[in-house]
C-alpha cells in the first residue's frame, strides 16, 4: 500500500525527476539564453536602457503616453516604481537562476566529460553576462551563487567590486571550459564559444578600466580567436549577415511557428506606418555623429523618402525624430507573418559581441597603455572596412587617422555599432561622459537606475536603495 | 419467518435485549422496544427446543414488568399495565386505535390521565378501559406516534387515529460509514427529510436545501437552469475552498457535483457541522460533509410510484431602462458635457424604443416525470427509477435537460450475510448559458433605439457602443454551445455478521463523470465587434473516474448492561483519476448542423489533452459510548495519506472527541416536567481541507520552452521550471470547537437544539510575492494563513394534532457568523477579488472579514465649484455634480490612501422559518428564508448610472442626475470620460443586502382512501406550488442572493458583488404523485 500513493505529475517532467542525463542537462542551459532577448516590452529590454536612456534613440512608438516610463526613464524621472526597471532586474535574476541550476544540478549528471564541461562553461558564461547587466544598471547587487532551496531569498547587496570580480571569475572559467570558435558545431551556433567568454572579459575589464588585461586579452581574440572582419559591414545588420566572420556571440532569433524562437525587437523597431511599432528611433544626434558619406549611416538610419533595399520608398514623417531604425528593419519578404508563430517573432538575431567592437575596445586599452600605434592600426582597419563597404567607390571618406584620439576612438564605436549592441548607455557611464551629453543626468545619480521598490519592500530593507532615489 | 416457527434457545441469565436479538435471527421478527424500557427487566434463562415464537415469548415474559403484542413480523414490548383497581367502576368505555393509513395498532398504552392505570390494544387494536366517574381524559401513547390526549366527556366508545411521530429522537441518522440513533449523537448535525425536499419544480438539492436548517447558508449564483448553488457550512472556512464534500450513500462524490443525484431519489440530508461527526472525513472535512441517502427497497408488496409537476417560471423584476428619447437625450447631455459631439443627431428621429430585458426574459416551462418501482421479500428487495426532467430557462437560450435511471437490491443471502448494490446513471445537458458573456449586463445597456432584428430578418447593431445584442449573442454562441455530462454512480457491498452485534462490511464503489464541452461558431457579421469569417470548431472532453474501497469493522456490545459500546475501524483506499482531451480547428464548410464537427475543419487544427490522478489510503477509527444512556463520549479518529501532500507530510490525523450528557435520563431529573428531553453536548477535533491542494503542487514542474540554434536556425527544445517545490505542502487545517444542546418539550411537541461553535482555520494556502533574486516572483503555495468563523445556531420546530383532523407544524431556526482573517503570513498581505470594471471591490486583510468591501466613501455631490476648492484634491477635472468622496486621512488629497472597509458580504445573521398544516386531506407548507446584516455591491450599475459612457443605456433613475445646484445630491451629473472617476468602487454602489424571501409554499390534497381502494390505487396526491414567491428586501437591483457570480472570475472570495447575473425566477408548479 506504501507505493498506492505515490503519484508522478502528469504531462510534465518534474524538476525533482528532471537534471538525470545529457540531454537534461543541455536542455537546462540553452534555456537561460533566451533571457538575453530583448523582450520589448513586457520584460527586460537592452534596447531600452542601451539605446533610448542614452543619446542614439528616442523613445518613439505611437507618442508621448506609448510606453511613457521607458521616456521618464529617457528624461532622468524614472522612479523605483517603474517597471521597466524592475523587468530588468526579474529578467536578469531569472537568467541567473537558470544558470545556477545548470551549476548546481549538471556536476552530478553522469555524462560525456567533455560535454559536461562545455554545459558548465555555458552555465558560468551566462551567469557572468547577466550579472554584468545588473552590475552596471544597478550597481551594488544580491550575490546569488547557488538557487536558494530553502526559502531565505533576502540577501543582501555586495559591493560592486565584488559583483565585477565574480564576473571576472566566471567569465575565466568559461575561458577554459568552451571550445574555440573553429570546433564549434554549425548546429550550434548560438551558443557561447571560448571567443564570447574572452569577449565578456574585455567588456569587464574595459568597465574596471584594467586597461593592460583588456588589451591583453582584446589582442588575443583578434590574434588567435579565429575571427576576421567581413568585406562589407553594412551587411553585417542584415539577416544575410548573421553569424559571419566576424560574429562573436549573437543570440540566435528564428521565426520558427509556434516555439516563440522569434526576435520582437524586428517588429517593435519597425517603421509604424509599415507593420511595426515604431520604436527606438535614430536620434538627430547619432545621424550627426555619422561623418559625410559614411555608408554605415545608411546601415543605421531610414530617412524619408529613402529607397530601402526591398524597393520600397521609406516614409518617415510619423516618427518621432523623422527616422527609423534601420538595424532591425527586414524586407518585405522576411516579415513574419501571422502562420501560427505570430508578427512577434522576427528573424533578426541580437549581435552581442562582434570583432569589430573587439577591436575598438582593443584599441582603447592599448590608447590609455599608451600604445597608440597599436590603437591607430586597429581604428584604421574599421574605418578602412567601412570605406570599402555599401558598394562606396569614394576613396576620399573616412580617412585613415595618423594618430588616433580617444575621442576618434569614441566616435568610431559609436557609427560602427549604434543601435545593434544596445550598448552606448554603458559606454558613456564608463567613460564618464553621460554628463556631459545627457540632458537631465545627475551625476551622482543617474550612473544606476534604482533598485526596484517592489524588491526593497519584499525584502523589508534589506536591499538599500541607491543614491538619490 | 412464520408465526409457528421452531426455535431452540439456551441461555443463561442474559438480558432481554440479547435474547431479542437471538430470537430476530431465528425468526426474522424485529423486536420493537425503547432500551429504557428494558433496564427494569430482569435476565432470564431459557432451554427449549423446537418451540413457537409465542412459547419463547411467554417465556421471556414470565414475571417481568413487560408485556408483548405480536404485530405482522414485529414483537412490540411495551410495559405491563398495572392492574386496575377494583374500586368501584361505573364506566367502560370501549374504542379502536388506529394509524392514519386506517391500520389498527397493537400495544397502544392508554392510561387514565394522573393515574398509572389504563389498557393496552389488542391485536386488532382494540381495548377496553374501565373509569371511576367516565369524565377522566385518557392519554393515548406508542412507540413512534404522537401521543394524543382525549377528555372521554361522558362516551363510552371513543375511537382513535394515532399519527406517527414527528419527533426525531429515535430516528436514525447517517453519520460518516454507519448511522447512529439521534439521541445517541454527540456532534453537530442537521437532518433534512425528503418530506422537507419535495414539491420544488426543477430544484437540485442545493436550492431545495435553502432556508431549510441553521448554519448552512445556500446562496444561488446564478438562476440559470441546472446552475449550482453555492453551499457554505459554518461560513467560509478557507479563502481558497469552502465548498463542502458530499457522501452519497457512502461514496464521497469525487467531482463534488451533487446534480449527479435526482432529488426524487433522495431519502434523508444529514450535514455534519463540527468536528466530531467531520473528523471521520479527515483532511476532506473541514468545509462540511453533505450525506444524501437514497431510497432502497422494502420488503412489502410492490409499490409502483408515478411522479409529475409542471411548472411555469417568470422573471421576479426588471429595472426599468430609459426609452429611446431619454437615451439619445441623456447620452447627448454626458457627451457635451465632456465638450465632444453628440454622435446622435436630431434625437426626434428616435421614435421607436426596444425593451431589450423584455426581449431576453421569456416564460420557462419545467416539465418531470419520474416512476419508481420497490419491493422484495425476506431474502431480497428492490427499487428500480426512471425520470426525466425538462426545462427551459426564463432567459432566451437557456435550458436543462435531466435524465436518471437507478436501480438498487439488496440480497439476503444468509441470516447474517447481505450483499447489495446500486446504480445510478445520469445525463444532464444544459446550455451554457453563464459562460458566454453577461446577456444581463447587455439588455441593461444595449441601445434602446434599435430593433432586434432588422427588416431583412439579419439581428441589428448599435452604431454608438460596444453593446453586441444580446439576442444574437444567443442565436449564434450559445445555441451551438451545448453542455452534456454523463454519471454513473454505482456501488456493490458485501456484509457479513459472524457473531452478535459484529458486523464486517466490504463496499466498492465508482464514481464516473464524463463531459462534452462542444461549441461551434459559426460565421456572422452582426457588427464589427461581433463578426467571424472562418466557422470553427473547439470540444473539449473531460473523463472522471473514481473509485473507493472501504474495508470496515463494526462491534456493538455491553458491558453489563450498563456500559454500551459500538467500535468502528476501518481502512478506505480512493483513486481519482481525471483526464481530459481537446481539440479546435477552423473552416468548417458553412453552418450546417450536420458539419459542426472537427473533421468538418480544414486548418488550424489543435490539439491537448492531459491525464491527472491522486489517491487517499486512509484509515478510520471511531468508539461510541454511553453509560446508562445518560453519559456519552464519543472518539474519532481518521488518519489520511494523500499523494496530493508534499513527500515530507504525506501523512495527517484527525482526531476528534466529543461528550455528552442526557440529564433526563438522571434519576434526579424531575419527572412530569415539561422538559422531555435535554442533552448537552461538547466537542472538540482537527479537521483538514485539502479541496485547495492540486493534484501535483508539492512539485515543480518543467516547461518545455524552445531557444534557435544553428544558421538556419532549427527551434531546439529547452527546459525551465515552472516555479518552485514544496515537498512540505499538506491539507489546510481546521481546529473546531461546539458546545450545545438538544432538546424537547412537552412530548416532543417542541424539539430544537442550540450550538455554539468555534472554528480556526490555519494553514491555508497561499502562494506569496518573493524577491525575483530568487529566480520568481510568487513563492510555491505555502501553509500560511490563519482565519476564524464562530457563531451561533438556534432551532425550533413545534408541531401538534389538534383534535383528529387538524394538524399543524412550525419550525424556526437562525445562526450567526463571524469571520476574522487572523494571518496571511506576511504583514500587509493583501488579497484583492470581487472585481468588476473599475478595479477589485473587495479585500481580505488580517483583521477583517474575508472579502470585505474596500473602496471610498461617497459623500454627496459637489454643488457649486466652491464645494469642489474646498475639498481635499480629487481630480483634475473634478467639477460640479461630481461625487464628493470623503478624504478619510485629511491630507488634502483623494488617493489610494482614502479607502476603508466598507462592510461585508457576509450576513451576519442567517434565518427560515416554515409554518405547515393538515387538515383532513389538504396540507399546506410554506417556507421562508433570509439574510440580514451584509452588503451587496451593485456593480451593474457602472453599466446602467451613466458612468461607463460608451451610450449605454441607464436606469430611470438617471433622470434625477445632477443638472445644477440643488437638483441631486445622489446622482451625478453625466459626462462622457468620468474625469472625477466617479465609477471608482465606493459606497455609491453598496446596499443593505438583508432579504426574506417566501421560498416556497404548497398546498396539497390527498385523495380519500375509501375511493382509491376500489380501483387499486393506494394514494394520489396533488398539489400546487410556489417558488421565490415573495421577497421583501431594500435592494435596487434583481435580487439581493447574490452568490459567487458567475461573470467575474468567480472565485471563493467573490462574494455578494452582483454584476448582473442570470435572475432566479418565480416559479408555480401543479403536481401529481400516484402510488398503486
Amino acid at each position: 500500500c506504501k507505493k498506492f500513493l505515490d503519484e508522478t505529475p502528469t504531462s510534465h517532467l518534474s524538476t525533482s525527476s528532471y537534471y538525470q542525463t545529457s540531454d537534461d542537462a543541455v536542455r537546462a542551459v540553452t534555456d537561460a539564453y533566451r533571457y538575453m532577448k530583448d523582450q520589448a516590452y513586457g520584460g527586460y529590454s537592452p534596447s531600452s536602457f542601451g539605446d533610448i536612456m542614452a543619446d542614439d534613440a528616442n523613445k518613439g512608438g505611437g507618442g508621448a503616453s506609448d510606453q511613457s516610463l521607458i521616456q521618464d526613464l529617457k528624461i532622468f524621472v524614472a522612479k523605483a516604481d517603474n517597471g521597466y526597471v524592475y523587468n530588468a532586474w526579474r529578467d536578469n535574476f531569472k537568467g541567473i537562476y537558470l544558470a545556477n541550476l545548470v551549476l548546481q544540478k549538471v556536476p552530478a549528471i553522469n555524462m560525456d566529460a567533455k560535454l559536461k564541461t562545455q554545459v558548465l562553461g555555458e552555465a558560468q558564461w551566462l551567469r557572468a553576462y547577466f550579472y554584468l547587466q545588473l552590475v552596471r544598471l544597478f550597481g551594488r547587487v544580491p550575490l546569488i551563487k547557488a538557487p536558494i532551496d530553502n526559502g531565505d531569498y533576502n540577501v543582501p547587496q555586495s559591493p560592486e567590486a565584488d559583483v565585477l570580480a565574480f564576473i571576472e571569475a566566471d567569465a575565466n572559467a568559461a575561458i577554459t571550459s568552451l571550445p574555440d570558435k573553429s570546433s564549434q558545431a554549425a548546429s550550434d551556433l548560438g551558443r557561447a564559444t571560448k571567443g564570447a567568454a574572452q569577449a565578456l572579459l574585455l567588456e569587464v575589464y574595459m568597465w574596471e578600466k584594467k586597461w593592460t588585461q583588456a588589451q591583453q586579452i582584446g589582442d588575443a581574440i583578434i590574434t588567435t580567436g579565429g575571427y576576421s572582419l567581413t568585406a562589407d559591414v553594412t551587411k553585417n545588420w542584415t539577416v544575410a549577415g548573421e553569424f559571419g566572420s566576424e560574429s562573436i556571440f549573437e543570440v540566435n532569433c528564428e521565426n520558427i511557428p509556434g516555439k516563440g524562437t522569434g526576435n520582437l525587437l524586428d517588429l517593435f523597431d519597425a517603421p509604424r506606418n509599415t507593420w511595426g511599432y515604431g520604436f527606438v528611433v535614430p536620434s538627430q544626434s547619432l545621424v550627426n555623429e555619422f561623418e559625410k558619406g559614411d555608408p554605415r549611416l545608411k546601415a543605421t538610419v531610414i530617412t524619408n523618402n529613402e529607397v530601402l533595399p526591398d524597393g520600397t520608398i521609406a516614409n518617415t514623417t510619423v516618427s518621432e525624430t523623422g527616422y527609423w531604425n534601420m538595424k532591425y528593419w527586414l524586407p518585405v519578404n522576411e516579415i513574419p507573418t501571422n502562420n501560427g508563430g505570430g508578427t512577434g517573432d522576427g528573424p533578426t538575431n541580437d549581435r552581442v559581441y562582434q570583432l569589430a567592437q573587439v577591436m575598438l575596445w582593443t584599441a582603447e586599452a592599448a590608447f590609455h597603455n599608451g600604445d597608440i600605434a597599436h590603437a591607430t592600426t586597429l581604428v584604421n582597419q574599421i574605418r578602412d572596412r567601412a570605406r570599402k563597404s555599401g558598394g562606396n567607390t569614394d576613396n576620399s571618406i573616412l580617412p585613415d587617422y595618423g594618430t588616433v584620439t580617444l575621442d576618434n576612438i569614441y566616435h568610431e564605436m559609436r557609427v560602427e555599432t549604434a543601435l545593434g549592441e544596445h550598448r552606448r548607455w554603458y559606454e558613456l557611464i564608463r567613460t564618464g561622459r553621460a554628463a556631459a551629453l545627457l540632458p537631465n543626468f545627475t551625476v551622482g545619480k543617474n550612473e544606476h537606475i534604482p533598485i526596484p521598490l517592489t524588491e526593497i519592500q519584499l525584502s523589508g530593507g534589506v536591499l538599500q536603495q541607491n543614491p538619490g532615489y | 419467518a412464520t408465526y409457528a416457527q421452531q426455535i431452540s434457545i439456551n441461555v443463561k441469565e442474559t438480558s432481554l435485549q440479547q435474547v431479542f436479538k437471538k430470537l430476530r435471527k431465528q425468526s426474522g421478527y424485529n423486536f420493537l422496544y425503547d432500551s429504557d424500557m428494558l433496564s427494569d427487566a430482569h435476565p432470564v434463562s431459557l432451554n427449549l427446543n423446537h418451540a413457537t415464537l409465542d412459547d419463547v415469548l411467554k417465556a421471556c415474559f414470565a414475571g417481568q414488568p413487560l408485556t408483548y403484542v405480536i404485530n405482522q413480523n414485529t414483537v412490540i414490548v411495551r410495559p405491563r399495565p398495572v392492574p386496575v383497581a377494583d374500586a368501584a367502576q361505573d364506566v367502560i368505555v370501549k374504542g379502536k386505535v388506529v394509524d392514519d393509513k386506517g391500520l389498527p395498532l397493537p400495544g397502544v398504552s392508554i392510561k387514565i390521565k394522573g393515574t398509572n392505570t389504563g389498557a393496552v390494544t389488542d391485536l386488532s387494536g382494540n381495548y377496553t378501559v374501565k373509569l371511576p366517574t367516565g369524565n377522566e381524559t385518557l392519554v393515548f401513547s406508542f412507540i413512534g406516534y404522537a401521543p394524543q390526549e382525549i377528555a372521554v366527556a361522558g362516551r363510552t366508545q371513543l375511537d382513535v387515529t394515532l399519527k406517527e411521530a414527528q419527533s426525531a429522537l429515535n430516528e436514525v441518522v447517517v453519520v460518516g460509514y454507519g448511522t447512529q440513533r439521534k439521541s445517541d449523537v454527540n456532534g453537530a448535525i442537521s437532518s433534512v427529510s425528503a418530506n422537507t425536499l419535495k414539491d420544488q419544480a426543477g430544484a437540485n438539492l442545493g436550492t431545495a436545501l435553502e432556508g431549510k436548517t441553521p448554519g448552512v447558508q445556500i446562496t444561488q449564483n446564478s438562476g440559470a437552469p441546472g446552475s449550482t448553488p453555492q453551499v457554505r457550512i459554518r461560513g467560509l472556512t478557507s479563502i481558497n475552498n469552502s465548498d463542502p464534500l458530499y457522501v452519497v450513500d457512502g461514496i464521497p462524490l469525487a467531482s463534488n457535483d451533487i446534480n449527479i443525484v435526482d432529488p426524487e431519489n433522495i431519502e434523508s440530508i444529514d450535514i455534519l457541522k463540527d468536528a466530531s461527526a467531520q473528523a471521520i472525513y479527515g483532511s476532506r472535512g473541514a468545509n462540511g460533509v453533505v450525506l444524501v441517502k437514497t431510497k432502497r427497497g422494502n420488503k412489502d408488496n410492490p409499490l409502483i410510484t408515478l411522479s409529475t409537476y409542471q411548472g411555469i417560471s417568470n422573471v421576479r423584476k426588471t429595472l426599468d431602462m430609459l426609452d429611446a428619447q431619454d437615451y439619445v437625450k441623456l447620452n447627448t447631455e454626458a457627451y457635451n458635457n465632456a465638450g465632444q459631439n453628440n454622435p446622435f443627431g436630431d434625437p426626434s428621429q428616435y421614435t421607436q424604443t426596444t425593451d431589450w430585458q423584455k426581449q431576453l426574459f421569456r416564460t420557462g416551462y419545467a416539465h418531470n416525470y419520474s416512476v419508481a418501482i420497490s419491493g422484495g421479500s425476506d431474502k431480497m428487495t428492490y427499487r428500480v427509477t426512471g425520470g426525466n426532467l425538462d426545462q427551459t430557462g426564463i432567459m432566451q437560450g437557456s435550458y436543462y435537460n435531466r435524465l436518471n435511471v437507478s436501480n438498487n437490491l439488496t440480497f439476503n443471502l444468509k441470516p447474517n450475510l447481505e450483499f447489495g448494490e446500486s446504480i445510478a446513471l445520469n445525463r444532464t445537458k444544459n446550455s451554457n448559458v453563464d459562460n458566454n458573456g453577461n446577456l444581463v449586463n447587455a439588455a441593461f445597456a444595449e441601445d434602446p433605439t434599435i430593433p432586434v432584428k432588422l427588416a431583412n430578418g439579419n439581428y441589428s447593431a448599435t452604431k454608438f457602443s460596444d453593446i453586441i445584442n444580446p439576442l444574437a449573442t444567443i442565436n449564434y454562441l450559445i445555441n451551438n454551445h451545448p453542455y452534456n455530462v454523463w454519471g454513473l454512480l454505482g456501488n456493490i457491498y458485501l456484509q457479513y455478521k459472524p457473531i452478535k452485534g459484529l458486523t464486517l462490511k466490504t463496499s466498492y464503489s465508482t464514481d464516473l463523470k464524463f463531459s462534452d464541452d462542444k461549441q461551434f461558431t459559426p460565421t456572422y457579421d452582426v457588427a464589427p465587434n461581433f463578426r467571424n469569417t472562418n466557422p470553427s470548431v473547439y470540444e473539449q472532453k473531460d473523463n472522471a473516474t473514481n473509485w473507493t474501497w472501504d474495508n470496515t469493522i463494526n462491534y456493538d456490545f455491553n458491558i453489563n448492561k450498563d456500559h454500551h459500546f459500538t467500535v468502528l475501524a476501518g481502512v478506505s483506499m480512493e483513486r481519482f483519476t481525471y483526464n481530459y482531451i481537446h481539440g479546435y480547428d477552423q473552416g468548417q464548410p458553412g453552418n450546417d448542423p450536420y458539419l459542426q464537427y472537427l473533421d468538418a475543419g480544414i486548418s488550424n487544427q489543435q490539439v491537448g489533452g492531459s491525464q491527472q490522478q491522486w489517491d487517499l489510503l486512509s484509515y478510520i477509527g471511531r468508539l461510541n459510548y454511553n453509560y446508562q444512556s445518560k453519559y456519552y463520549l464519543t472518539a474519532t479518529i481518521r488518519r489520511d495519506g494523500s499523494s496530493k501532500f508534499g513527500v515530507n507530510d504525506r501523512y495527517g490525523n484527525f482526531p476528534s472527541a466529543a461528550v455528552g450528557w442526557n440529564a433526563t435520563n438522571e434519576s434526579f431529573f424531575p419527572k412530569n416536567n415539561a422538559l422531555t428531553y435535554l442533552k448537552f453536548r461538547g466537542s472538540w477535533g482537527i479537521v483538514g481541507n485539502q479541496a485547495p491542494v492540486g493534484y501535483y503542487d508539492y512539485s515543480a514542474v518543467i516547461y518545455n520552452n524552445y531557444y534557435a540554434l544553428g544558421n538556419p536556425a532549427s527551434a531546439v527544445p529547452t527546459a525551465e521550471p515552472g516555479g518552485l517545490p514544496n515537498p512540505n505542502l499538506k491539507w489546510e487545517q481546521d481546529k473546531q470547537w461546539n458546545a450545545g444542546f438538544d432538546y424537547q418539550l412537552f412530548n416532543g411537541r417542541f424539539t430544537g437544539s442550540f450550538d455554539y461553535y468555534k472554528k480556526t482555520t490555519k494553514d491555508m494556502l497561499l502562494s506569496l510575492n518573493i524577491l525575483s533574486e530568487s529566480g520568481f516572483t510568487q513563492s510555491p503555495r505555502e501553509n500560511a494563513g490563519s482565519m476564524q468563523n464562530s457563531g451561533v445556531e438556534f432551532s425550533a420546530d413545534y408541531n401538534q394534532q389538534l383534535g383528529s383532523d387538524l394538524k399543524i407544524n412550525a419550525g424556526i431556526h437562525f445562526a450567526t457568523i463571524k469571520n476574522k482573517v487572523l494571518d496571511l503570513l506576511q504583514n500587509g498581505e493583501k488579497i484583492y477579488s470581487g472585481g468588476f470594471k473599475p478595479g477589485n471591490f473587495e479585500l481580505t486583510e488580517v483583521g477583517h472579514s474575508a472579502a470585505s468591501f474596500y473602496g471610498y466613501v461617497a459623500d454627496g455631490i459637489f454643488q457649486t465649484p466652491q464645494d469642489v476648492t474646498n475639498h481635499a484634491k480629487q481630480q483634475t477635472g473634478t467639477a460640479p455634480g461630481d461625487i464628493r468622496f470623503k478624504d478619510l486621512n485629511g491630507d488634502g488629497v483623494i488617493n489610494q490612501d482614502d479607502q476603508t472597509f466598507l462592510g461585508s458580504p457576509i450576513p451576519k445573521l442567517t434565518y427560515g422559518f416554515n409554518i405547515g398544516a393538515s387538515y383532513k386531506n389538504f396540507d399546506f407548507a410554506a417556507y421562508f428564508s433570509g439574510v440580514y446584516g451584509n452588503k451587496v455591491a451593485a456593480a451593474y450599475e457602472y453599466y446602467t448610472y451613466g458612468f461607463f459612457v460608451s451610450n449605454y443605456n441607464m436606469q430611470t433613475d438617471a433622470l434625477n442626475r445632477w443638472t445644477g445646484p440643488g437638483t441631486s445630491n445622489f446622482m451625478p451629473r453625466l459626462i462622457a470620460s468620468d474625469p472625477n472617476n466617479n465609477s471608482r468602487p465606493s459606497t455609491f454602489y453598496l446596499q443593505s443586502g438583508s432579504y426574506l424571501r417566501l421560498q416556497n409554499v404548497t398546498l396539497g390534497y390527498t385523495f380519500p382512501r375509501s375511493l382509491l381502494t376500489k380501483i387499486g390505487i393506494k394514494s394520489i396526491r396533488v398539489y400546487c406550488a410556489a417558488q421565490n414567491l415573495l421577497t421583501f428586501t431594500k435592494y435596487k437591483g434583481y435580487d439581493p442572493e447574490v452568490g459567487t457570480g458567475t461573470n467575474g472570475n468567480g472565485g471563493t472570495l467573490d462574494l455578494g458583488v452582483d454584476q448582473g447575473s442570470y435572475p432566479q425566477s418565480r416559479t408555480i408548479t401543479a403536481g401529481a404523485n400516484l402510488s398503486f
